[in-house]
């Protein structure tokens, strides 16, 4: 009853909160007057004259997408120049030194793709300076830049013979300041309210009651936390992230983190309604997704909330699977925040998700390959489903002998080509990685478990970087120059060689008429046009991961033995 | 010395990707 309960809640505050956080949106990609517009309006004129940049100019799909490449290039440049030097800048209390070079560049491209995939400790490797000026910074804006490329590719629907899908620099300016800053602020005031640390201060050296002496690590943490899960990138301002005190302090909050990493991913398919100026069609595509990641909570609950090898072994056959668990939240609330952090690109943790049972760990793996998009992270689900819906779309058509058309749109060689690119890359390169890695040395020495749930290790890691997840199976030590490589340039190709085809579709799109709507069109609005969605999204994951995960979770889950 | 060595490696190895997927805009464009 309370995990029920839990689930309606958390339905309630997310979908309601995304409803009517789509509206706003709407106005604001559409440079529209909000009630935010008295005082942000100014910062933002001045934010444009001082990048000389024209919010009007309309750019063609390759000068976004070359924007978008510079921008976070350059990015990239700043946050790796910012580890290496912080030993001789201020804000570092306990005096770190610069990073080393592969992690340095790994966390750096790390968070400029949104992963927030984190192969270094926290609290004894980044300064508070490089924490809030380096990565925080980069949780507001790689969000943004999902979000602009997924506004870009709707206006790809909306518009009939243009060449312009909108201008990235207002796109990510608007999304950042009218819509990241504000929500987080007031995010992180109430987890100060609750417990979340905040200060520049360095760490407390206390007494505990037993006499020993203890340090407690501090920073500017509820900033960083409230953007990590906004904007779902995850990545913790503490090693044990969501886990940890400082983080989240009550259920309250473990409650809070969860709907507002789920947020802004549900906004999108109302978003997308909005913008189309058909709200059926977003709702079909929130049914799509609402589908899939209520199968994953029910398949992850089960499987978390029945005993373990482990348990059983010790004679305890009815207890629910304990291991990992920070038991100031429950095992069903770390199995919703598991599949919450899978399903969408966040990967913050509040347990540890190598303690997962087969079955749980399968499904937040099943989670992130399905390529995130139920809801997905911030516009990177909306763009991975909408990639998706081309190809149903072309796939029904065949199916039926009808033009395949998409709102108005053909959908003909050029559109399925790019369609297929974008969804198809993820996964022949992270079998691709995962292939070299299971065979090589550097790879085999990371995983510290033995038999498929070592290789399930290996599975996760590079589901989770390819996209841009950010979570790990933590009992990989990926912490070396191979893995570090591997990873970053997972991460870097898992992001942007799906956003390039994406846009390249949102100017393809743009650029042809739109048709009117006749009686030879498929609906798309329609339970049919949801169920076809949904199966080619379970078949391509299907016939793309079930080989690999059959070594690994499925396994691992059919022997019923601890590895 | 801060800079120098394994970063050029590093830095360069990043910015080569970034080429490629440049390279990659290009060629979808003109698909």
């Amino acid at each position: 009853v309370h995990t029920v309960g839990f689930l309606v809640l958390l339905a309630v505050v997310v979908l309601g909160g995304a409803y009517f956080l789509s509206a706003y949106m709407k106005l604001v990609y559409e440079g529209g007057r909000t009630w935010l517009s008295p005082v942000l309006r100014p910062v933002e004129r001045l934010i444009y004259r001082v990048l000389r940049v024209d919010p009007e100019h309309d750019m063609s799909a390759l000068q976004y997408t070359r924007a978008v490449l510079m921008f976070s290039a350059a990015g990239f440049l700043a946050v790796y120049l910012l580890e290496r030097v912080q030993g001789h800048l201020g804000l570092n209390p306990i005096s770190l030194k610069g990073v080393r070079p592969d992690i340095a560049m790994n966390t750096a491209i790390s968070f400029v793709t949104n992963t927030n995939w984190q192969a270094y400790v926290p609290e004894t490797t980044m300064s508070y300076l490089t924490q809030a000026a380096g990565l925080a910074v980069q949780n507001f804006v790689s969000a943004a830049t999902g979000m602009a490329v997924a506004v870009a590719l709707v206006r790809g629907f909306t518009r009939s013979g243009r060449s312009g899908i909108g201008n990235f620099w207002a796109d990510l300016v608007r999304g950042v300041l009218y819509i990241l800053i504000p929500i987080s602020l007031v995010i992180a005031v109430v987890l100060v309210a609750r417990g979340s640390v905040m200060t520049f201060d360095g760490p407390a050296h206390v007494k505990t009651l037993e006499g020993a002496a203890q340090t407690i690590t501090r920073g500017p943490a509820a900033s960083q936390v409230a953007i990590k899960q906004l904007g779902t990138n995850g990545g913790g301002f503490f090693n044990a992230n969501s886990a940890h005190p400082f983080e989240s302090s009550t259920p309250f909050t473990d409650f809070l983190h969860i709907a507002v990493l789920l947020l802004i991913p549900f906004s999108f398919p109302f978003l997308y309604g909005r913008m189309l100026g058909r709200m059926k069609e977003g709702l079909a595509i929130l049914a799509a997704m609402l589908i899939l990641i209520s199968s994953l909570y029910a398949v992850s609950l089960a499987a978390e909330t029945r005993t373990t090898p482990a348990l059983t072994a010790a004679g305890l056959v009815h207890a629910p699977n304990l291991e990992g668990k920070e038991m100031r939240n429950t095992v069903q609330e770390a199995s919703i925040f598991s599949i919450s952090t899978t399903v969408t690109s966040t990967g913050a943790v509040n347990s540890a998700h190598d303690s997962l049972t087969a079955v749980a760990g399968g499904a937040a793996m099943t989670g992130i390959l399905l390529g995130e998009i139920a809801p997905g992270g911030v516009g990177t689900g909306l763009y991975g489903i909408l990639m998706f819906a081309v190809i149903a779309v072309f796939v029904g058509g065949l199916m039926v002998g009808r033009t395949p058309e998409y709102l108005g749109k053909t959908i003909g060689a050029r559109e399925v080509k790019l369609a297929l690119i974008g969804t198809l890359v993820m996964p022949i390169g992270f079998l691709i990685w995962v292939g070299v890695s299971a065979v090589l040395h550097d790879g085999l020495s990371a995983p510290l478990n033995a038999g498929p749930h070592g290789f399930s290790e290996i599975l996760y890691t590079f589901a989770s970087v390819w996209n841009n997840n950010g979570s790990a199976m933590a009992g990989v030590s990926v912490a070396t120059p191979y893995y570090d490589s591997m990873t970053g340039a997972a991460m870097l190709l898992g992001r942007f060689a799906v956003i390039v085809p994406a846009l390249a579709l949102a100017g393809t799109l743009a650029k042809q008429k739109t048709r009117p709507i006749g009686p030879g069109t498929m609906p798309t609005a329609s339970p049919m046009f949801v169920g076809l969605l949904v199966g080619v999204i379970l078949l391509v994951g299907a016939l793309s991961f079930f080989p690999a995960l059959a070594l690994g979770p499925v396994a691992e889950a059919l022997t019923g033995r601890l590895f | 010395v801060i800079l120098a060595g394994m970063d050029i490696v590093y830095v360069g190895l990043i910015l080569v990707l970034f080429a490629l997927v440049g390279l990659m805009a290009v060629g979808l464009d003109r698909l």
